[in-house]
């Protein structure tokens, strides 16, 4: 009978299409678990690690990278003298990526100030940004927080997490480009 | 009385058809990849 053929095979499909399913989520799974353990942290010696904000360099960290070129920046394994930066001051950065953030070892804007175009395309890429660091000048904004030139980040970048007049923290509100 | 399963009649459903069935597999694979991607971007934020 045709149509019992057909129904089989359909149910058969269909079966193979769940199993598939299956498979290539929990691959999926496997894979990203795979690549968050060789992102871990790199632990830095505490006596390298200075509590005040190292000088920035003044880089050219807009520009672009050369295609294909990417290197992972150096984190710390914890912030120093314990305290971390709001990095939610950063505008596009929430609490879900100031977490990732930390996870990868940065908790503190000098930092990121000092990213690299091949290390901005290595997060950008990791993190599956699609370019935003670049776009959202993350760079651009923690040389200025780091400085502490919060007048000028907030002309450009709005207030950043800063509290407002009635009393609201507002997370990376971007009110002038 | 009939038989309402028999496995052997309906492993040649896949036999002969494996390449759909196969079709179906990768198109699971991918679909449940790319589910699974969307989740973890999304829950990046």
């Amino acid at each position: 009978m045709m149509s019992h053929y057909l129904l089989e095979l359909v149910l058969w499909m269909l079966l193979a299409f769940f199993i598939g399913c299956i498979f290539g989520y929990l691959a999926r799974l496997m894979f990203s678990d795979a690549q968050a353990e060789v992102v871990e942290p790199v632990a830095v010696a505490p006596a390298k690690v200075a509590h005040v904000a190292a000088p920035i360099a003044p880089r050219t960290v807009e520009s672009a990278a050369p295609a294909g070129k990417k290197e992972r920046p150096k984190g710390i394994s914890s912030a120093r003298g314990g305290k971390a930066d709001k990095l939610q001051r950063i505008s596009g950065v929430g609490p879900k990526n100031e977490k990732v953030l930390h996870n990868l070892g940065f908790f503190h804007f000098d930092q990121i100030a000092q990213w690299t175009p091949e290390e901005i395309e290595w997060v950008d890429d990791h993190l599956k940004f699609n370019g935003r660091i670049k776009r959202e000048e993350w760079t651009r904004q923690c040389k200025l927080l780091a400085a502490g030139k919060e007048e000028e980040f907030s002309k450009l970048f709005g207030t950043g997490g800063m509290k407002s007049k009635a009393g609201k923290t507002q997370s990376g509100t971007r009110t002038k480009r | 009385m009939n038989e309402l399963f028999n496995f052997n009649d309906t492993w040649i459903v896949v036999e002969q058809n494996w390449w759909l069935v196969l079709l179906s597999l990768a198109l699971g694979v991918w679909v449940g990849w790319v589910t699974c991607s969307r989740e973890r971007s999304s829950a990046q934020g």
